[in-house]
């Protein structure tokens, strides 16, 4: 079966074409053949080929008035058995209009003579019976083709295009079938019809689960019923029989449907779900309300009343039907039929009035004017007419006041809301009485108000529930990270609604242009949190809040009226928000410039005090170095001299030691500057190597060197990098052995954009572990050759600090045994 | 006429140790303790040299040397500089208001009296 409808969907363009075609073709088929009809001569009643008095009737015609009743069988027409319904419309139109005609007639078992006076089939007659109600079908049958044309996967359009066929076949036949006789379509067509409506219960609102068994048992019983209603026809007797039975069916598939339609209605709490039975079931009510005249008319009374309202309100039903199928998102039932009774009652108001004023301006002025009452009627009419717009919108006015009070209340809820808007600046505050003032005037489940905060996530900022203490289990699970609960910026959701800028509902999913997996995504987050609208906060084109809010307590429909109210509201919370915002970074800011000044002054007075404290240390190292060394040139004793040596160095030490303190001090507080010009590297490492191995008489070490002859130029500090390569060698000069051998090297790399200086030692290594603290602040190694360190720890920080502002780097490559190479690149100039 | 030599400085010790740096020259010496007292012997000594502190109470030496330097009466004499401060901001502000030379604390006293041989202009 399934097979079957997957070539259907498969071919859909050629499956819809037939099917559009053969309605029209039987439309027009129809409505030709009546044609044949007008200004004929016709009994005063309308009687199927076999003699059967149909429920078909215009109010003109004068059979009904004279006695006919629907369900009576025509036996003999002035005297004469008709052998069929055919050879009575021939034997009649052979007569003169006006003629009397006795027709003898069997209802329920008695015999009954009615005379009718002959009618001519009038212009109107046929203009309703056929072209008004061919039309009425064939709009019924293609509103189903044009559904399933548009959703074919959908299973609702199936069972809907099945059910919309018939009926629209049944109208089209209607008018042939019972004056002409030339269309029996019916007779297959009407016993399914019963079912078919079962059948769009089935799949309409929500696929039921035992769908395809009672599928097959309505249609099963459908079948040998259409089979013999349509075999039994010419037999009378029996059709009346198997017309019962018809009918019987008929009745209760349709009461089967109804109460799986209100089923629906009841058992699904699920906001789509209630809102399509919603929709149905008002079409029911609808369709009942004006049914039952009919009905009551017809078949008890057997007298025709009503008729004209039949098309009209069934019409309701599958017009709802399709469409909420076809979008899927569907207008607010609640709000509709409220407003189609304020319009009705206004209506009804109107022309109240009218025939009023026209009654009196007809009493008045006749007696007046003595003229016709024609003339007066057409002026009172021009004159309510032109009095209807003010008169309505007044009426309308008190009609929503009185009636439809919500309506009413959105414009004062916009006020409320713009006055606290406006003056709030707290903006916890502010989202609060916004998410009350939303909440309380729409009568919502609940809401959040989630804003994008710096790390782009929208967290909830805000939210309430209706009543006073949440529902057990929380309803909005967003995403909770370390209790706070939010929605990512990358989230299908939040980038659908920063493009697309509108508002998002539940029923919106399903028509959206994206992604499967966004999609499943969305729904899935929509579904959980049980948010049902999403409205986006957005300012200046940006957006930086989100407003979820759950389903209406009433379980109806957000409407387009409620989702203006929020989107005009949101529009007025941006502002406040940002408002809030600017407020809350401007305090910042003040306070932040008070602590940037406090902090520029505590600066500034940090360097005074490095600047004092080096000037306060260094004025006493002045004195001691300076007369340590007018001293040692005025002793001649050689003891005297050597201990004032010692003085002096140790107080040169100290110095150094000063000034690396607050050499690196600057540095790490970025006020060192330094004079950068260009140099020569090679020459002044060449300089270095000799000074240094100049101040190393000691141990005389011959310092190896692997230094280019050619220039390279740096942008340098020359005494700085002197510092640097002279303090590399005499690190490597401590770490060394007695016989170990230091080399020097400088190369250029890469492509030749830097310079790699490099000093290499023969000491004892340095351990991994220990190799990445070396280039900080007073890091000492201990030295395995037991030369106690006369450094401060300061050296290699030093060197790291004065390389990276001259924009190079520095790095060892040491293992244990192996001996270290410390070296640092610069770039060269070219 | 033997040279005349100012000794601008807030500490004594310095002072005196100045002194005894250039005791040898055969120069008469004058001493002031901050910039106020140094400009007004400046007008009253007329010195050749002036060997100048920079952080000093009431005028830091920067201004004095500017101020000895714009005057067009005083502007041939020699400053010399002795400092504690290093960075390169004093190297920049010395250009800037003239100063002959300059020589960082602690001192070499040779390096001292050497420098001020120069200034003086003696052999």
């Amino acid at each position: 079966m399934s097979e079957i409808y997957d070539i259907i969907i498969k071919r859909k363009n050629y499956f819809c074409t037939v099917l559009a075609l053969f309605a029209v073709l039987t439309a027009a088929f129809s409505i030709n053949n009546g044609r044949a009809l007008i200004g004929r001569p016709f009994p005063g009643f309308s009687t199927l080929r076999n003699n059967l008095v149909p429920v078909v009737w215009m109010p003109a015609w004068g059979g009904f008035e004279k006695g006919i009743k629907f369900g009576d069988i025509v036996v003999a027409v002035n005297g004469r058995p008709m052998a069929d319904g055919d050879a009575l419309n021939e034997y009649v139109a052979s007569l003169e209009p006006g003629t009397s005609v006795k027709y003898r007639i069997d209802r329920s078992g008695v015999l009954r003579d009615f005379t009718v006076p002959v009618q001519i089939f009038s212009l109107k007659d046929y203009l309703i019976l056929f072209p008004v109600v061919v039309s009425i079908g064939l709009f019924f049958y293609l509103m189903g083709v044009v559904v399933f044309f548009l959703k074919p996967r959908n299973p609702a359009s199936g069972a809907f295009l099945f059910n919309s066929v018939l009926v629209g076949l049944t109208l089209i036949s209607t008018g042939d079938h019972s004056t002409i006789h030339r269309n029996n379509l019916l007779l297959i067509v009407m016993p399914f019809i019963g079912p078919s409506f079962v059948i769009l219960g089935l799949y309409f609102p929500e696929l039921l689960r035992f769908r395809k068994t009672v599928t097959a048992i309505v249609l099963g019983i459908a079948a040998p019923i259409a089979f013999l209603y349509a075999y039994l026809f010419n037999d009378i007797s029996r059709y009346v029989v198997i017309d019962t039975v018809f009918l019987v069916f008929m009745s209760t598939c349709n009461a089967v449907a109804a109460l799986i339609i209100v089923r629906s209605f009841y058992h699904y709490t699920d906001p789509i779900t209630r809102q399509k039975a919603k929709m149905v079931f008002y079409g029911f009510c609808l369709t009942l309300l004006g049914s039952t005249p009919f009905v009551i008319g017809t078949v008890i009374l057997k007298k025709m009343v009503f008729f004209w309202f039949i098309p009209p309100a069934l019409m309701m039903i599958p017009l709802g039907i399709g469409y909420a199928i076809l979008i899927n998102n569907l207008f607010d039932v609640d709000a509709f039929i409220t407003k189609t009774a304020s319009y009705v009652l206004v209506s009804a108001f109107a022309v109240l009035v009218l025939f009023g004023t026209m009654g009196l301006f007809s009493f008045a002025l006749q007696n007046i004017t003595g003229q016709s009452s024609q003339i007066v009627s057409v002026v009172s009419t021009l004159i309510v007419v032109a009095m209807f717009r003010p008169l309505r919108v007044r009426v309308n006015d008190t009609i929503n006041r009185r009636f439809f009070r919500q309506g009413y209340e959105y414009r004062n809820t916009i006020q409320r809301a713009a006055r606290f808007l406006n003056s709030i600046i707290e903006l916890e505050e502010l989202l609060n009485n916004i998410l009350d003032t939303v909440v309380d005037a729409i009568q919502i489940e609940f809401g959040s108000i989630m804003l994008r905060k710096k790390d782009d996530r929208f967290r909830v900022t805000a939210e309430r529930f209706y009543s006073a203490a949440p529902p057990p289990s929380s309803p909005s699970k967003i995403r909770e990270e370390a209790g706070e609960r939010f929605i990512g910026e990358a989230h299908p959701l939040v980038r659908y609604l920063e493009e697309s800028k509108k508002a998002l509902h539940l029923t919106d999913l399903e028509t959206m242009n994206i992604p499967e997996d966004d999609h499943a995504r969305i729904e899935a987050l929509m579904h959980e949190s049980r948010f049902v609208l999403f409205i986006p906060i957005i300012y200046e084109l940006k957006l930086i809040g989100l407003l979820g809010l759950g389903a209406k307590r009433s379980g109806a429909w957000y409407s387009s009226d409620d989702i203006d109210l929020i989107s005009t509201l949101m529009i007025q919370t941006a502002v406040s928000v940002e408002n809030a915002r600017k407020v809350e970074e401007l305090k910042k800011m003040v306070e932040l410039e008070t602590s940037y000044r406090e902090l520029k002054a505590l600066d500034e007075l940090k360097d005074n005090f490095l600047s004092m404290v080096s000037h306060d240390l260094r004025t006493p190292m002045t004195g001691i170095k300076g007369y340590a060394l007018i001293l040692r040139d005025m002793v001649r004793d050689e003891e005297q001299q050597k201990y004032l040596n010692i003085i002096v160095q140790q107080s040169e030490r100290l110095t150094r030691l000063i000034n690396d303190l607050l050499d690196v001090q600057r540095f790490e507080d970025g006020k060192m500057t330094l004079e950068l010009a260009d140099l020569d590297l090679a020459r002044l490492v060449r300089e270095s190597v000799d000074a240094f191995e100049g101040a190393t008489y000691e141990k005389q070490l011959v310092v190896e060197r692997s230094i280019p002859e050619r220039e390279i130029i740096v942008s340098g500090h020359r005494d700085r990098l002197h510092q640097v390569v002279t303090n590399l060698l005499s690190n490597a000069f401590k770490f060394s052995p007695p016989d170990g051998r230091i080399r020097v090297c400088l190369e250029v790399i890469g492509d030749g954009s830097k310079a790699k200086v490099s000093v290499s030692d023969a000491g004892p290594g340095i351990p991994i572990e220990l190799q990445d603290r070396l280039f900080e602040k007073f890091q000492q190694l201990q030295n395995p050759l037991g030369e106690k360190d006369q450094g401060s720890g300061l050296g290699l920080a030093l060197v790291r600090q004065i390389i990276e502002y001259h924009n190079g780097k520095v790095g060892v490559n040491s293992e244990p045994g192996k001996g270290s190479e410390f070296f640092f690149f610069l770039p060269v100039k070219i | 006429m033997a040279d005349k030599v100012l000794i601008v400085d807030d500490e004594e010790m310095i002072r005196d140790l100045v002194k005894v740096s250039i005791k040898d020259l055969g120069v008469d010496t004058y001493e002031a303790q901050d910039g106020v007292e140094a400009l007004e012997k400046v007008k009253e000594v007329k010195p050749d040299l002036v060997v100048l502190d920079i952080l000093m109470p009431n005028k830091d030496g920067f201004r004095v040397c500017s101020e000895i330097k714009e005057n067009p009466e005083t502007s041939g004499i020699y400053i010399l500089i002795i400092t504690s401060r290093d960075t390169v901001l004093t190297q920049i502000a010395l250009k800037r208001t003239g100063a002959d030379d300059i020589l960082f604390k602690p001192f070499d006293p040779k390096e001292l009296k050497e420098k001020v041989k120069k200034g003086l202009g003696l052999f």
